[in-house]
């Protein structure tokens, strides 16, 4: 079974609210929900994380959960 | 473990190819002064060839892949467009295979083929297997190239290089979202459905009205989301299709620019189907329908 980026950016997109972080979180969401297609909702995933990720700098769990989340999105969109 | 492989001493009874170590398959790196390989090749277990290049035939043929070889006179009838009766190529294992070439519409007949090569046989991430399609079904590659591959350079391993390159992979060029640029998926499957897409075949997608885009939409599918596990093979939660409130078709319009990619697998969706991405408005609209 494949890695469930969704899933794991729902969770981010939790953790970030809770961080305070709240962009992250609505974009995450929005991506998710507005994607037809599995391309387009990684590649939504993919932009707004490379976005974010400085804003995570202070918070180097999430900081390190998103990087990973973006380089399986990264590997996943390469195949 | 740590398996060495001794590499075969360099060959002297033929002189090297005039190429360059540039990777343009799955990472393998063609040595000219060898003749052979510095890696090892992935599908050893078939070929039973660790490092040998085009079956150890350097001077006549060619392993623009590092998977797959072809004799250079098949691999020019192929990228020059020429509609030559008959060549011969060579397969990674070894065997041979007659290509016959039936005429100047391309279509192709294999005959007798004493080995096989599928139309469906995948080999992601290199250019040339387009053309390797052409072998299986001479059709496809002209058609999935945008056109004739260009001529490959006579005895120029470096130039025919180029030309499976140029001519494949990097004559589909990428179509620029917000989110970066969607590239052309390079599986058979992929590459197949080009032909459909030009063919006219239809486009879909759903949304939600106010939210989400319609005509000026880039993502669309090859089938329609009504169709039972389409949110699966789409890789996308099913929740964006049953609150979806609208749906739309359309056909590529003539000559715009798209390409084709096969849905990433998500969680337990397996993907595989069919995305078309496109400029916004070159699809044009045949059917919409709210509520």
């Amino acid at each position: 079974m494949a890695r469930d980026y969704y899933a794991e950016a729902r969770e981010l997109a939790r953790d970030a609210r809770a961080a305070e972080l709240p962009a992250l979180g609505s974009r995450i969401d929005a991506v998710i929900a507005d994607g037809f297609t599995a391309s387009e909702i990684l590649m939504g995933l993919r932009a707004t994380l490379r976005d974010e990720l400085p804003e995570l700098e202070p918070f180097p769990e999430l900081e390190a959960r998103a990087a990973s989340l973006l380089g399986a999105i990264d590997a996943a969109l390469a195949s | 473990m740590l398996q060495v492989v001794q590499r075969p001493p360099r060959r002297r009874d033929r002189p090297p190819r005039p190429a360059t170590r540039r990777p343009i398959e799955v990472g393998r790196y063609y040595d000219p002064q060898t003749g052979q390989f510095l890696t090892i090749d992935p599908l050893v277990d078939e070929s039973r060839a660790s490092y040998t290049y085009a079956g150890d035939e350097p001077v006549d043929a060619i392993d623009p892949n590092g998977t797959k070889w072809f004799f250079q006179r098949a691999y020019d009838a192929v990228t020059s467009g020429r509609d030559e009766a008959s060549f011969w190529t060579g397969v990674a294992n070894g065997g041979l295979l007659l290509i016959q070439s039936t005429g100047a519409s391309g279509v192709g007949q294999q005959a007798p083929p004493p080995v096989q090569i599928s139309n469906s046989y995948s080999c992601p991430n290199n250019g040339f297997y387009q053309a390797g399609q052409l072998v299986g079904g001479l059709l496809g590659g002209y058609l999935l190239g945008g056109g004739p591959f260009a001529a490959a350079e006579e005895g120029s391993l470096g130039a025919s290089m180029n030309a499976a390159t140029g001519g494949a992979a990097d004559a589909i060029p990428g179509i620029e979202t917000p989110f970066g640029v969607a590239e052309q998926s390079l599986d058979s499957a992929a590459l197949s459905a080009r032909v459909d897409v030009q063919s006219g075949a239809e486009l879909w997608r759903i949304g939600t009205m106010g939210q989400s885009k319609a005509g000026e939409a880039q993502f669309w599918s090859l089938e329609s989301p009504t169709t039972p596990g389409f949110a699966a093979r789409y890789g996308i939660p099913p929740a964006n299709v049953t609150n979806a409130d609208f749906i739309e078709s359309g056909t590529l319009k003539p000559g715009a620019p798209f390409v084709t990619r096969s849905a990433p697998a998500v969680g337990a969706s397996p993907g595989g189907g069919i995305e078309v991405v496109v400029n916004p408005g070159d699809v044009q609209l045949t059917g919409f329908s709210a509520g």
